[in-house]
């Protein structure tokens, strides 16, 4: 083996295996900071291919061909292939993910987009709504846009929170709250509940939250809430 | 609300009122092959209870395990048991394979093991996403939980655990500290010569799991349980179309130990299976009213392809011509 073969170690994956379901994962996330909305929100449906290379001062690369398709709109899925970095060291940092996304389906929903931004950027407007879905996984049909809304900000941290050892979804909404628009962007407060696959545990973020058609998703603050250590109610 | 009538109507299983009511409808309903054992209590002072479901036999017989809700907020698995029970119990009068296992096999089967936890779980929204059994900390931790399925004696605290008590996946003071693992293993390990089959049902993740969770550690059967998960998979996947992955914890998920299901490959079951059901973190453990019963529909064809394999390959059929068919197929001569 020469010596450039013992510091770039490339290794093929199982694409079923855990590796690529995580590295998928932040695929996934990555994604929908991207091109999320109220009205689309995208999904890695399976990783086809996968490897991954020792990158010997930067991190773990991995390279992915993997099938995506936005379920919102129900679109047909895509074939993509994808570079995922974790970075090396010893606290969180966000995995750098590389990728030409032209091809990733776009449906057209800037009508539904339209309509709900007008309807909600009105002067009185003041939506609030808590634990969506609810136990039974029911969400309101008028709700379930910001239930979009929220998977696509939770993605933001989300991404952020990702590494070789977690594989994070959206548990629930805990609490939303509109807030007052400005500079023409809805704003809201959110309560969101993460479970991590991999520690199983459940961590609670507040979002602050803004969006508008044209302005997308941004998520402008991130504040991680303490666990609540609930207590045995008596009985 | 109406919503929750439908949850209701449609998993049945509400709260320790109902569970137990519905169990005793059960019995009633069919005395000839239903019975209820109560094999443990949990932390709460709670029966464990699970249904003795096949024909009468004045002989031992032989016997598959299953159970479901060993962690609290993974609501489709009582629910699947449910269905399970009531399937078999719709169909072993008029379908004479049904019929056949009902004869040379015994279910064993507990609708909801961790009692406690479910049944916090239902309390309020603070509370439903509870995982873990419901008894104290220890040694001045203040919080409350094991994780049951970390808490069998299988290579316990090895991988895959935390010895902090707040943590989800707390392992438990010592193995077997919960008495809801001890039922299960004094079950098991009572009845291990009769079992032939464990199925312990989960959610979420679309997974099949075979032993061990620990990466080092290989079953015997591994090739074997893997053809048979797979064939499970694609039984699964006939229903609806939905891909469940077949795998060791380490390859497909992550390292654990102190399983059920390690546990009982240990003690020689041979055929043990970890159900993850739908789905892969859309809704996650909040699965909606509209994918109970299609979850259950495919769940339950997985489990059945599982287990008429293990009965078949235990009681053979034998042809005119003196030749072993094992599933249909000829294997050897006699």
């Amino acid at each position: 083996m020469s010596e450039e073969g013992l510091v770039m170690t490339s290794r093929d994956l199982n694409p079923d295996y855990y590796e690529a379901r995580r590295a998928g994962n932040a695929v996934q996330h990555y994604i929908n900071t991207l091109y999320g909305s109220p009205f689309r929100l995208y999904s890695v449906t399976q990783v086809h291919k996968a490897r991954t290379e020792a990158m010997a001062d930067t991190g773990m690369k991995y390279f992915l061909e993997f099938s995506v398709k936005d379920w919102v709109g129900e679109s047909s899925e895509w074939h993509g292939s994808v570079e995922v970095l974790y970075p090396r060291g010893e606290t969180q940092a966000p995995p750098q993910v590389q990728g030409s996304w032209g091809g990733l389906p776009q449906l057209n929903i800037s009508a539904k987009e339209q309509e709900f931004y007008q309807r909600y950027s009105a002067a009185d407007s003041s939506v609030s709504g808590k634990d969506i879905p609810d136990s039974y996984g029911n969400i309101d049909r008028e709700m379930k846009p910001f239930w979009h809304l929220a998977r696509v900000a939770a993605s933001f941290v989300m991404l952020n929170e990702s590494n070789e050892n977690t594989l994070y979804n959206m548990a629930q909404v805990a609490k939303i709250t509109q807030l007052e628009t400005q500079d023409d962007q809805l704003r809201f407060d959110y309560e969101v509940l993460l479970h991590n696959m991999v520690s199983q545990e459940i961590i609670r973020w507040k979002l602050l939250v803004s969006w508008s058609p044209a302005g997308g998703v941004k998520v402008l603050e991130t504040e991680l809430l303490p666990r609540c250590h609930c207590k045995s109610p008596t009985q | 609300c109406v919503k929750d009538l439908l949850w209701y109507l449609f998993g049945n299983l509400l709260l320790l009122l109902q569970i137990s009511v519905w169990m005793k409808q059960m019995e009633q309903d069919h005395p000839d092959v239903v019975s209820s054992m109560i094999y443990g209590t949990t932390y709460e002072k709670r029966n464990i209870t699970l249904l003795k479901i096949g024909l009468n036999s004045t002989l031992p017989k032989k016997a598959i395990w299953m159970d479901c809700g060993i962690h609290a907020r993974e609501w489709i698995a009582p629910a699947f048991c449910q269905h399970f029970v009531k399937e078999i119990l719709g169909s072993y009068k008029t379908d004479p394979k049904m019929n056949e296992l009902f004869k040379n096999l015994d279910f064993y089967i507990t609708p909801v093991l961790n009692m406690d936890g479910y049944i916090y779980s239902w309390v309020d929204n603070t509370t439903r996403l509870w995982r873990k059994s419901r008894s104290p900390g220890s040694d001045g931790c203040t919080c409350f939980g094991t994780d049951l399925n970390r808490n069998f004696y299988a290579n316990w605290g090895m991988v895959g655990i935390s010895r902090n008590c707040c943590s989800e996946i707390y392992n438990g003071h010592s193995p077997l500290s919960e008495s809801e693992a001890v039922a299960v293993t004094d079950f098991l390990s009572a009845n291990r010569d009769q079992l032939l089959c464990f199925l312990t049902i989960h959610s979420y993740g679309q997974l099949i799991l075979v032993p061990y969770g620990h990466p080092n550690i290989s079953a015997p059967n591994y090739d074997e349980l893997m053809e048979v998960g797979l064939a499970a998979a694609k039984a699964i996947k006939a229903v609806h179309g939905v891909d469940y992955t077949v795998g060791t914890p380490p390859d497909v998920l992550y390292a654990n130990s102190g399983s059920s299901r390690d546990f009982a490959r240990l003690i020689g079951i041979p055929f043990s299976f970890t159900f993850e059901l739908r789905d892969k973190g859309d809704f996650g453990f909040k699965l909606p009213e509209d994918q109970i019963q299609p979850t259950c529909e495919e769940a339950y064809q997985g489990a059945m392809s599982i287990i008429n394999y293990v009965h078949d390959k235990t009681f053979p059929i034998l042809t005119l011509y003196g030749l072993t068919t094992v599933q249909g197929k000829t294997v050897t001569c006699l």
